[in-house]
């Protein structure tokens, strides 16, 4: 089967453990690779310094964002994303912990394709991980993105 | 300047032209007032007066002539400070002694009307000129006493510098007011930035309850369930007690967070009252709880139906609402059902909403207490709940200027009552 690469920012290593510990578990598609900033997303993306190897850093089909990160927010990132020639069509799953209206709205603002919040309930963050593995890794069809070159 | 004493002759042109002049006639017809005095101070007797004088002190002849100046002429009796004869005298008795003209300055001096009118003075000004007239042996032989009438002159002159009066204080008081209103606009700004500021500290404090006290949160919860899965097996119940009182406890701390942040927003930003349809509220209220009510089927609860429109905002009035109704089902004794009854008040003014229960009731001591943040009467294992359902209804009602209260007995049941004003009619949106 094709692999389902999916790119993880998010710094905080509680959430990334559970949420590997979750995509192990329950043998779900998705494989997962982390990374912690802003900075370090966008050079996965585009391939430079130690992530031009796309054997290891396979170019992802979808991205969960976490919106609170070190330095750049997730907004940024996002902004960003939508300005790149090609990648602008990745997938972005915003999956944080803020259910405030003004995050969900500047999301989606920015261009956010879904906005999921952390469920602090181990049971109910199962059941998200388990949807959003079949919906956006399965069911929902791909774009292609091109090699990351930037826009502006 | 003296004169001869006209006796009929002058050496010059001889008798003919002086003595066929009707001196008096020309005297009285004179363009100007002009009354002539006998020098017998202080009585000053009036020999001769002219037509214009008589008209400008509504006097007659006949009633003057003979009689001394001020007894026809006294002070205006109204006038406390008249100085009309006073400077008069004076000013006679200067040119009695000089037997040299003098003039006044602008004297104030009121004419009386006649009795047939009623008798009132009236304010007057003049500029009154007395000159003596001289006799061969250069004793004062009459006075000519010259009045003219400037009343209008000085009212006029009161006039304009009363309204120059008035425009210094207009201006004055112009630029008072536009340093006040320099000043007010400062306190509104400072005011504006304060606000600005606290509610950036508001925004920040959601922030922070939203992302950092949840992660950690997570976390335990997290890692106590995988745990639990990875390693249940090889646990005792001890053990594994232990790790349902760590999610227990997460599962708490997710509750009062939440809770927290709805006190929080309850509390943000600027709310304007508007009519408000109430029954709506109510229907959306028991929407919201509807889940959390151990009978889903809501006719536990008594609605009065068409309850009037109040002055609010509809969010917070669900929310009150949704808070009072879901306390009034959970507060029963063990193994009742709840009855609860939602009905409404009005005067001409308000509508007060009274959500009533026949729960376990609050005793008068703890009535006030309740209202406060993360207030339990009873142990959060009896009766499970955060603590801040009343806090929020409070915070809500007070933002909508409304007034709230209960009244209760234990073991018999408890109302409590939103009060808001009346909002008359409201369009309902399609």
């Amino acid at each position: 089967m094709q692999p389902k690469p999916i790119l993880v920012v998010e710094d905080d290593q509680n959430d990334v453990f559970l949420l590997q510990r979750t995509f192990r578990r329950n043998n779900l598609v998705g494989e997962l690779h982390t990374v912690t900033t802003v900075d370090e997303a966008i050079s996965y993306l585009t391939g430079e310094g130690k992530f031009s190897d796309r054997n290891q850093f396979p170019s992802p089909v979808l991205m969960l964002l976490d919106l609170k990160l070190p330095g750049k927010s997730g907004f940024d990132l996002l902004a960003w994303l939508r300005n790149q020639q090609g990648l602008c069509r990745l997938p972005v799953v915003v999956l944080t912990s803020s259910a405030q209206a003004e995050d969900i709205n500047k999301a989606f603002d920015l261009g956010a394709n879904s906005y999921l919040v952390k469920d602090p309930d181990p049971a109910g963050f199962l059941d998200l991980t388990k949807l959003l593995d079949l919906y956006w890794l399965t069911l929902n069809q791909k774009p292609e993105l091109g090699l990351g070159r930037r826009a502006v | 300047m003296s004169a001869r004493t006209p006796d009929g002759s002058n050496p010059e042109t001889g008798p003919a032209t002086q003595t066929d002049v009707d001196f008096c006639a020309l005297f009285e017809s004179a363009p100007g007032a002009y009354l002539v005095l006998a020098p017998d101070s202080p009585r000053f007797t009036i020999l001769a007066v002219t037509d214009s004088y008589l008209r400008v002190t509504m006097t007659e002849r006949s009633e003057i002539l003979g009689r001394g100046l001020f007894e026809v002429f006294p002070d205006n009796p109204n006038e406390v400070s008249a100085t009309g004869v006073q400077h008069l005298r004076s000013s006679f008795e200067r040119v009695l002694r000089s037997k040299l003209p003098n003039v006044m300055p602008i004297q104030r001096y009121d004419v009386q009307r006649p009795g047939s009118s009623g008798g009132e003075f009236e304010k007057r000004y003049w500029i009154p000129t007395n000159s003596p007239v001289l006799d061969h042996n250069d004793e004062v032989r009459y006075i000519i006493h010259r009045a003219e009438d400037v009343t209008e002159f000085v009212e006029r002159k009161a006039g304009e510098a009363k309204i120059k009066l008035e425009a210094d204080t207009l201006l004055a008081r112009t630029a008072e007011l536009e340093l006040e209103v320099e000043r007010r606009s400062r306190e509104v700004s400072e005011a504006t930035i304060k606000l600005e500021q606290s509610n950036a500290e508001l925004e920040a404090f959601n922030y922070t309850v939203s992302h950092d006290l949840r992660a950690p949160l997570r976390a335990m919860w997290g890692f106590a369930k995988a745990m639990e899965e990875d390693y249940g097996a090889e646990l005792d119940e001890t053990a594994r007690s232990y790790l349902r009182e760590i999610t227990d406890s997460a599962k708490r701390m997710d509750q009062l967070i939440n809770a927290l942040l709805a006190y929080s927003r309850v509390g943000r930003g600027e709310i304007t009252l508007v009519p408000v349809d109430t029954n709506k509220c109510l229907q959306d209220a028991l929407h919201q709880i509807g889940g959390d009510v151990p009978n889903k089927d809501q006719s536990w609860v008594d609605c009065q139906p068409n309850m009037p429109a109040v002055l609010g905002d509809s969010i917070l009035l669900t929310a009150v609402l949704a808070n009072l109704i879901s306390n009034a089902a959970k507060f029963v004794t063990a193994g009742r059902e709840a009855r609860v009854r939602v009905f409404c008040e009005t005067d001409p003014q308000n509508v007060r909403i009274v959500v009533e229960d026949e729960g376990i009731g609050i005793a008068v001591e703890d009535q006030g207490r309740i209202f406060g943040v993360f207030e339990h009467l009873h142990g959060v294992d009896k009766y499970q709940g955060t603590g801040i359902g009343l806090a929020i209804v409070r915070r809500a009602v007070e933002k909508m200027n409304g007034k709230f209260g209960v009244e209760s007995t234990v073991g018999v049941g408890s109302r409590f009552w939103v009060e808001f004003a009346q909002a008359g009619e409201i369009s309902r949106a399609a």
